[in-house]
């Protein structure tokens, strides 16, 4: 089993005492991660308010029910962001009208960095979020393309494959590779 | 099963973490997470590992500044929800003695509502304060290393003379009461002494928080102490 890294071992610590009730310890988290939630929700609802939303029921649902997260079987970080990824997914879906509506900003990744002044971004996520631009940047751009529409965009393989004019079964086939090749990558940073 | 029907799952799964499939593929998703993930190492290991890289892949769309007032709302709501969860646990407020300008919510309601009621109004009342766009809510710092933090808290509106003090609190020591005071330029004034009531407490003050810079509950014989001892309990800065 591998020793969990002190940031990693930190935030199982403060699971554990929302888990408790413990407010300190959900504002801990709240300042760990906003930045991040918000820049994720900001860049798949391409929306201020939307992303507020999302951020906002993603840490109320943390709230209400700390056990849906399994401190076994992953990092906080990636339940977390994974969590806020789905509720943006969801809700720019459910306002795609909404959305056609709005001139969508989809801001490249390093210009849209805004860390806040109260929300103190730690090196540690810093560090990891270089790591996985890195590893994206090395991926086809065939392959970085369709991750970049299911992932940030909100949008379906079948869709993916409409818009590109491949086959589905292409999109998935990219898709996984994509995957695999991040897992290696980043599967590796892990253990140097 | 074979190589493909593997591939065929992990493709499936692949799309999966990502929220990417269509609905007829979710189905199907769920109906693999269900029945064959759980019992394949292999599948089971796969999708572990794709969830944390979906997990990774949100930091590449950078640190974003919320706006304040997300935090406040969530401040406020989740106060809220602990509140209510207190109030659903506690069978009554208590507070055993009354002196000075303390309103017990009991007393306030009393001849008026039954018992259901009132514990109806108080939620209301309480729910109403710490949700309020302009309410105040500081938490206690405690002054004891085993009580667990924020187990109490102020939550005031500017501008109403009520200041309400709630959480729980275990019980203090045989024969000895806590005992309430409301701070102002380093001077102390006794609200009051209280125990709690299978461990929860609340508390409604009548008085004009903006008269004050803080509260302060000490643990004092039963009898109450004309001035806090040096048994702090928790404290609260306005």
């Amino acid at each position: 089993m591998r020793t969990p890294r002190p940031e990693d071992a930190r935030d199982a610590d403060l699971h554990r005492r929302l888990v408790l009730g413990d407010r300190q310890a959900f504002e801990e988290l709240y300042r760990r991660y906003s930045g991040a939630a918000f820049g994720l929700a900001h860049r798949v609802t391409g929306h201020e308010l939307l992303a507020q939303e999302v951020v906002h029921d993603s840490y109320l649902a943390l709230w209400r029910a700390p056990e849906a997260f399994d401190p076994a079987r992953a990092p906080f970080r990636t339940f977390f962001l994974s969590l806020v990824h789905h509720r943006a997914v969801d809700t720019v879906r459910r306002e795609e009208r909404l959305r056609r509506r709005t001139e969508r900003v989809n801001p490249g990744p390093v210009a849209d960095e805004d860390v806040a002044e109260g929300i103190v971004e730690e090196s540690w996520l810093a560090d990891r979020r270089v790591r996985v631009r890195s590893a994206l940047g090395k991926l086809p751009a065939e392959q970085r393309q369709v991750l970049d529409m299911a992932y940030f965009r909100g949008r379906t393989q079948a869709q993916i494959a409409a818009e590109l004019g491949v086959p589905l079964g292409t999109v998935k086939t990219r898709t996984l590779t994509a995957m695999r090749k991040l897992q290696r990558m980043l599967g590796q940073e892990d253990h140097e | 099963m074979t190589f493909e029907d593997h591939e065929a799952i992990v493709e499936l799964l692949a799309g999966h973490v990502l929220h990417a499939l269509d609905e007829e593929e979710v189905a199907r998703a769920e109906e693999l997470l269900a029945s064959h993930v759980p019992s394949c190492p292999e599948c089971s290991a796969t999708l572990e590992a794709f969830r944390a890289v979906a997990g990774d892949l949100g930091l590449v769309a950078g640190s974003r500044r919320p706006p304040r007032l997300l935090g406040l709302r969530l401040r406020r709501e989740t106060s809220s929800r602990k509140l209510a969860v207190w109030l659903g646990r506690s069978v009554g407020v208590t507070a055993a003695l009354l002196v000075g300008a303390v309103l017990l919510w009991n007393l306030h309601l009393s001849g008026r509502v039954n018992r259901a009621e009132e514990r109806q109004a108080r939620t209301t009342e309480v729910l109403y304060t710490v949700s309020h766009p302009e309410s105040r809510i500081v938490p206690f710092s405690a002054e004891r290393s085993e009580l667990e933090a924020g187990a109490m808290t102020a939550a005031f509106l500017p501008g109403r003379h009520f200041l309400y003090v709630y959480g729980s609190l275990p019980d203090p020591a045989r024969g000895r009461v806590y005992q309430l005071w409301l701070s102002r330029e380093g001077r102390f004034r006794t609200a009051g002494t209280f125990l709690p009531e299978a461990g929860w407490v609340l508390l409604r003050l009548a008085v004009n928080p903006a008269s004050y810079d803080g509260v302060l509950i000490t643990e004092e014989p039963a009898s109450g102490s004309q001035e806090p001892s040096d048994r702090r309990v928790v404290t609260a800065a306005f």
